[in-house]
């Protein structure tokens, strides 16, 4: 008796999570890798070892902070990983994807514009500057947190967090090409 | 933690709070970092889908580890109790068994000289060296008599040591797979 009510409590949980926090992990491990079906996989990849992990949760707090931690980690992994997979170009991906009869010619341009200049800006930023911003930006996880995510100390983990701010400063501030 | 390190986090703290927070007061160095941290927020927002991602009808399943958990305290008692039993019934055998003594000396000589022997003529045939015959009970009575000197040196059952040594083993085993420690 007492367990099923457990496992319903634990089922709102997951719920909840999903729901509050799901766009939040996508859009992180989306920044990560920069291919939504990965990201897609991983989003999934990540609810289900929380969902696993879910008794270590409860002494923790912060479910953002660490369904985020998940992410990175699974992210991370999956850089390091040697490439198995075959990635289509443009012209494949057209040819695969169903056409969006509702998206408007200029919305599809605009989306165009900006993910480009998404993709310039992560481009410009190190792979460890992208972790602390994006850590900061969807997790709003402290300094001292990061830091502890990302095994480095604290000072260095600001440097790389103002060498990353500059550098979006110049690319969207000064507008530096 | 140096003034000026507290000083850099705070500015940083400031200039990538969440979008609603207050920004006034920021010195132009902090603002300028701002302004880069909103515009790369608006983008990373306007990359999410504009259509909720279907995480809504996922199913919870729990994972197949947790439905086979009783699998391993189960089989760690079965291990250990048909451990014990392998071992107790080893050690009976082992405590019920008169020693066997070594060939009889007459006969080790009487085997070297059938191997030497060129005629290779039947173990039978050859007679003792000295003409007496080895009494076999006397073999049992020195094997006894040795058995129960070792006794009364260990003054205990022999191997009882390593029974009791293993048994407390066997239970803090099985108080480990109670207590789900394994």
């Amino acid at each position: 008796m007492a367990d099923r009510g457990r496992n319903a409590d634990d089922q709102q949980l997951f719920a909840d999570w999903v729901r509050e926090h799901g766009k939040a992990v996508r859009g992180f491990l989306l920044a990560m890798v920069r291919r939504p079906d990965m990201a897609d996989d991983l989003t999934q990849e990540v609810f289900r070892r929380a969902w696993q992990a879910r008794t270590r949760y409860r002494e923790q707090g912060n479910a953002r902070a660490y369904l985020l931690r998940i992410a990175d980690r699974l992210a991370c992994d999956r850089g390091r990983r040697p490439e198995t997979t075959v990635n289509l170009d443009a012209d494949g991906w057209r040819q695969h994807e169903p056409a969006d009869p509702a998206a408007e010619p200029s919305r599809a341009v605009l989306m165009a514009e900006e993910t480009e200049r998404l993709t310039a800006a992560l481009d410009r930023l190190s792979p460890v500057q992208r972790r602390v911003l994006l850590l900061r930006f969807y997790g709003q996880l402290s300094f001292a947190e990061i830091a502890a995510e990302i095994d480095c100390p604290l000072n260095t983990t600001l440097s790389h967090c103002r060498r990353g701010l500059e550098t979006l400063r110049k690319l969207f501030v000064e507008k530096v090409p | 933690m140096s003034e000026d390190l507290k000083k850099m986090q705070r500015s940083l703290e400031r200039a990538t709070a969440a979008k609603d927070a207050p920004q006034a007061g920021l010195d132009p160095q902090t603002a300028s970092l701002r302004e880069a941290w909103l515009s790369f927020g608006q983008l990373l927002e306007a990359a999410q889908p504009a259509t909720e991602l279907p995480l809504e009808h996922w199913t919870i399943t729990p994972p197949p580890a947790q439905k086979r958990r009783w699998i391993l305290p189960v089989a760690a008692v079965l291990a250990a109790s048909l451990l014990i039993g392998v071992v107790t019934t080893w050690m009976l055998r082992t405590a019920n068994q008169p020693q066997s003594p070594g060939p009889a000396p007459e006969q080790t000589v009487s085997t070297s000289n059938h191997i030497a022997s060129p005629t290779r003529e039947q173990p039978t045939a050859v007679p003792a060296v000295n003409g007496s015959q080895w009494d076999d009970s006397l073999d049992e009575q020195l094997a006894q008599a040795g058995q129960q000197v070792a006794y009364a040196q260990q003054d205990q059952f022999p191997g009882a040591d390593a029974f009791g040594l293993m048994q407390y083993r066997i239970e803090q085993v099985c108080a480990e797979v109670q207590a789900d420690n394994l």
